[in-house]
């Protein structure tokens, strides 16, 4: 993972909106459109991801995502405004048939784990594999390991394994990550840690590849 | 009341249907243990007239016009099949008990013990604004003239009750009534309880996925942020999940059960659930879902007919219809709009069936695109996904909103975007039936299934971590015949899992290597090892045998996909020497690192039944040479033979070396043989049929089976006349419903005296044939017959076949793909 975009964040064009068309306040700047989706097991927290990211906020019992829900973003990166077009899939194993309808067109991908669930990286690698091979082959492939929040560390320490619950060390998905060219974060919707840095390094890419 | 009306009667082994010619002015289904006594009425002349009471003391006459050998047989026939019924009677006043009706008429203001979470935690939306009481009231009039839970007669005025919306508390068994799960309820009594009991403490894939889900089903009712409603509905969907293990359970199945829980008992959610994903949903909820993604195909089948501009213009800006409209059908719209709507658009869903999902589907289009001019042109307008979604999201949200805010007349502006939608949903697409919906779904199911199935042969093939150097074309090969021999070998295999047990396995390496071929007409199996016709044990086969466990590296005692391809990849790019050492290891059998005599000739047996089927004479000669030399070069000491003296005794013989080197590798080839392909698309269809062994294409003969007539549900008549070909139809004229207060008890013993004696033979036999075999499934709804499932299938894959050789011509449907 290259450190290059470290410096750049983004920031909401509009009060936070789902759709919402918002005041542009440079209205010479088209907006980059970025079609995105989110895939990964059921529960790992997708939705609450593109909550977080879109309104800001965290539902602790949302409902489950039945087909796949849609959501739009508007952020400034740099001189940019990208939208991102958000599709929010449904995380059940026998949905997954229905996945490609929603990433057929998609130029990003977030791929979601758990990471108290070592079952779930699993399913997250075969979503990678997937796409890397039937979506578009210009996709860019992001991997969050999700619930963070559940396996800090109750003191500040080096060692991971202190952590309690936690069944993904970082190191392992990380490395994963690299060999398959995958953008990787941890993060926690709940608390809101590393959400932004998804969309952001996401929309680095996709403008370097626009 | 007084009314007379042409019509068909309907008699099966459980119920007596009626449905007027008009198909609307009357319809009714008795279960005939409701019936207190039936008396023939002697009006002379042409007509022949019985008179049924029923136990709530609703009189019907029946004129049956027709010969009197028919109302003999007919009258015959009845007093038979209420004999078998009788022993149900005993159960009815403990289950009317349990319908809000009873209370209702008996005392409106008594409360009752079952019911919905909504009794407990409050219905959603204000009573008054409902207007609940009045409705009630209207109810009360319908169910005192017309019957009421069990023995209900619908006539119009019925419908126009339902479409305005139904009381909280009657809502319920409105619903089992109209989808015919409250029939289920009552011969399946305690069937819940015992599945709860049965499955007590058990886990399951099923009940770890319910648990996911259950905090996030309908968090916002306030039953379902306490112990007692995430409870209830926990127990709802494992039961479920235990009753269909096959389809366990599916994300959309929390939502649409935490819904109608609200107005419905566990025991009625239960089997509600039940009707819905064995006959109005079919399909939508299995592991494969391919009756959602048919259903949607459906759907943009009506929108391409009634809205071409529109679907002209999807196409063009290339957004697909499912996106947004799937969710609704899978939770039957209970996500997409506010529930109170949601909830409204389910009374006419339980009422008229599956049409209703299409009606409000195509009407929300039709409000939303040019073609009404009431809420603008912007489905036409919209260029992505994205916009898409936006338009509907924001009409869903506005329901509630005036359709007509400047309409200078006060009563329209009054009129909902939600009124709008459901006045002209029924009006502006009346004209898709039930019939036309189970139509299409029969014409399109099985290029769905070919579509879900080359999917996920994609997938499995996608998700191999080693393909053994095979070519893309080889492993596919190899894919289509694993799933072939698990097709065939099904019925006779123990697992049901994805994995191939040996039999199959025999099957399977019969299909890509000659030597293989089992000749099953000479062969019967016992414990597993095939026999020839005099019940000699083939020895040869158990080198089949042995390389089955070798290429099972997990020890299971079944192969997966990834096992075979694995073992075939080390025999065919393996060389020489591994291929000897692959022989050795398998005759090998206590892993000693020597043969012994035993496992020498075992050897020589393997080798003899390979070569079976050569027609030169060389095998002979060089197995005996091999026996020969083995036994010169082991050790004379302990009788035993080393791997590097078999290599040698392998390479000393040319015959040997040959088909160690190149022949045993070779002997294996992955080609569809062409006359297969020509001889019928049979396997592809196979093939295609196949997801996780064959679970899916038995899925699909019990629902087809479902679908079928046969069904066990009295489905009430409208919803199911399609499929009459052998049923006891006849014109009849019901008389009079007079709602009588003759109290005079009588039971069934007596009434069946007052049966003519005299039985004449002709022109009823079927009556006969209908009796035995059609409504048998009435008294177990569940447990399925399987001689008959499996009757089901084969009359499917021969329809199927048929239909193949036309799609294969034609076009090909690339739905998502």
């Amino acid at each position: 993972m290259s450190n290059t975009s470290r410096q750049s964040t983004l920031s909401s064009e509009s009060p936070a909106r789902a759709g919402g068309e918002g005041t542009n306040q440079q209205p010479n700047l088209k907006p980059v459109q970025v079609k995105l989706v989110l895939l990964g097991e059921a529960a790992v927290g997708k939705s609450s991801l593109v909550l977080r990211f879109v309104n800001n906020e965290f539902q602790e019992n949302k409902e489950p995502t039945i087909g796949a829900a849609f959501l739009t973003q508007k952020c400034r990166l740099e001189d940019k405004v990208i939208k991102f077009e958000i599709w929010d899939t449904a995380g059940q194993e026998r949905f997954h048939s229905l996945a490609p309808m929603y990433y057929r067109n998609a130029q990003a991908a977030v791929v979601v784990y758990d990471v108290t669930k070592a079952a779930s990286l699993d399913k997250a690698k075969s979503w990678v594999k997937e796409l890397q091979r039937q979506a578009n082959p210009n996709i860019v492939i992001a991997l969050a390991g999700n619930k963070i929040d559940l396996v800090q560390p109750i003191e500040e320490s080096e060692d991971e394994s202190t952590e309690s619950g936690r069944q993904v060390p970082t190191e392992e998905a990380k490395a994963y990550a690299n060999e398959f060219g995958l953008l990787f974060f941890e993060t926690s919707a709940k608390k809101g840690d590393g959400v932004r840095d998804v969309f952001t390094e996401i929309g680095m890419n996709d403008l370097i590849k626009i | 009341m007084k009314e007379s009306l042409n019509g068909k009667l309907q008699l099966s082994e459980g119920y007596l249907a009626f449905v007027a010619d008009d198909a609307k002015s009357c319809n009714f289904v008795l279960p005939l243990y409701t019936v207190r006594r039936v008396e023939r009425i002697n009006s002379g002349t042409h007509n022949f007239a019985l008179s049924i009471l029923n136990w709530h003391q609703m009189k019907l006459i029946l004129q049956i016009n027709g010969h009197k050998v028919t109302f003999e047989k007919f009258c015959n026939t009845i007093r038979d099949n209420l004999k078998n019924q009788v022993r149900y009677m005993k159960n009815l006043r403990s289950f009317l008990s349990t319908c809000f009706s009873e209370a209702l008429l008996v005392d409106p203001k008594k409360d009752i013990s079952t019911g919905g979470l909504g009794l407990i935690f409050g219905f959603p939306g204000d009573v008054k604004k409902l207007r609940d009481r009045y409705k009630t009231k209207l109810w009360i009039e319908y169910l005192q003239t017309n019957g009421r839970n069990l023995t209900l007669v619908k006539v119009p005025y019925f419908s126009k009750l339902v479409r305005v919306g139904l009381p909280n508390k009657l809502r319920g068994e409105i619903w089992e009534l109209c989808s015919g799960a409250i029939f289920l309820r009552f011969v399946n009594d305690g069937m819940y309880e015992k599945l709860q009991k049965d499955n007590a403490g058990k886990v399951s894939l099923s009940t770890e996925e319910i648990e996911k889900d259950l905090n996030r089903s309908l968090p916002e009712y306030p039953a379902y942020q306490t112990k007692e409603g995430i409870n209830t509905l926990r127990r709802v969907l494992t039961a479920y999940s235990w009753k269909d293990p096959e389809l366990g359970y599916c994300q959309a199945m929390n939502i649409v059960a935490s819904a109608i829980l609200i107005y419905m008992s566990e025991e009625q959610a239960f089997w509600t659930l039940s009707v819905l994903c064995d006959r109005l949903i079919p399909g939508y909820y299995s592991t494969s879902m391919y009756g959602a993604i048919l259903d949607q195909i459906i759907f943009e089948h009506y929108v391409q007919n009634k809205m071409p501009l529109l679907y002209e213009h999807f196409q063009n800006v290339d957004v697909q219809l499912s996106v947004a409209c799937l969710p609704w059908f899978l939770s039957l719209y209970i996500n997409s709009m506010p529930l109170l709507f949601a909830f409204r658009v389910l009374d006419c869903f339980f009422m008229e069936g599956p049409r209703v999902l299409f009606q409000i589907g195509l009407e929300i289009f039709l409000i939303n695109s040019a073609i009404l001019k009431i809420n603008g042109d912007e489905l036409l307008t919209i260029t992505d996904d994205g916009q898409f979604i936006h338009v509907l999201k924001k009409y869903f949200s506005t329901l509630d909103q005036p359709a007509h805010p400047n309409n200078k007349n006060q009563k329209i502006r009054e009129i909902t975007k939600f009124n709008e939608l459901m006045m002209v949903a029924f009006k502006e697409f009346s004209n898709i039936t039930t019939e036309s919906v189970i139509e299409l779904r029969k014409t399109h199911q099985f290029k769905v299934i070919h579509n879900i199935e080359s999917f996920t042969k994609r997938g499995q093939i996608r998700n191999l971590k080693d393909t053994s150097k095979f070519s893309k074309n080889d492993i596919s090969i190899i894919y289509d015949k694993f799933y072939n021999a698990q097709f065939y070998g099904k019925q006779k295999s123990v697992r049901n899992d994805s994995r191939m047990d040996l039999n199959t396995f025999y099957r399977f390496l019969g299909s890509i290597s000659s030597w293989a071929k089992l000749d099953d007409e000479n062969l019967t199996k016992e414990n597993g090892s095939p026999r020839d016709n005099q019940g000699r044990r083939l020895v040869g086969y158990e080198f089949i045998h042995k390389l089955f466990i070798h290429f099972d590296q997990s020890q299971s005692g079944g192969l997966t996909l990834q096992d075979v391809i694995c073992g075939l990849g080390k025999i065919i790019f393996g060389d020489l020497m591994s291929r000897i050492e692959l022989f050795f290891n398998l005759h090998d059998s206590d892993l000693d690192g020597y043969l012994f005599k035993e496992e020498i000739l075992q050897m020589s047996e393997s080798f003899l039944f390979i070569f079976r089927n050569r027609n030169d004479d060389g095998h002979l000669g060089s197995v005996s040479n091999f026996i020969r030399n083995a036994f010169e070069y082991t050790d004379s000491h302990n009788l035993r033979m080393s791997l590097p003296s078999f290599r040698m005794v392998v390479l000393a013989d040319g015959y040997l070396e040959e088909f160690f080197d190149s022949g045993f590798a070779s002997s294996f080839q992955f080609i569809e043989p062409t006359e297969e392909r020509s001889k019928g698309l049979g396997r592809e269809i196979f093939n295609a049929l196949m997801s996780d062994g064959m679970r899916l294409a038995e899925k699909f003969g019990k629902r087809i089976n479902h679908a079928k007539p046969k069904s066990h549900i009295p489905s009430s008549p409208d919803q199911n006349n399609s499929s009459n070909s052998n049923r006891n139809d006849m014109t009849s004229h019901v008389q009079s419903l007079e709602s009588s207060n003759n109290n005079a008890e009588s039971n069934y013993n007596d009434s069946s005296s007052l049966m003519p004696r005299n039985n004449s033979q002709d022109s009823f036999i079927s009556v006969e044939s209908q009796k035995s075999s059609k409504m048998q499934r009435n008294e177990s709804p569940v447990s399925f017959g399987s001689d008959e499932e499996d009757d089901g299938l084969m009359q499917e894959v021969d329809r199927l076949l048929s239909e193949f050789s036309i799609d294969e011509n034609g076009k090909k449907l690339t739905f998502f793909l």
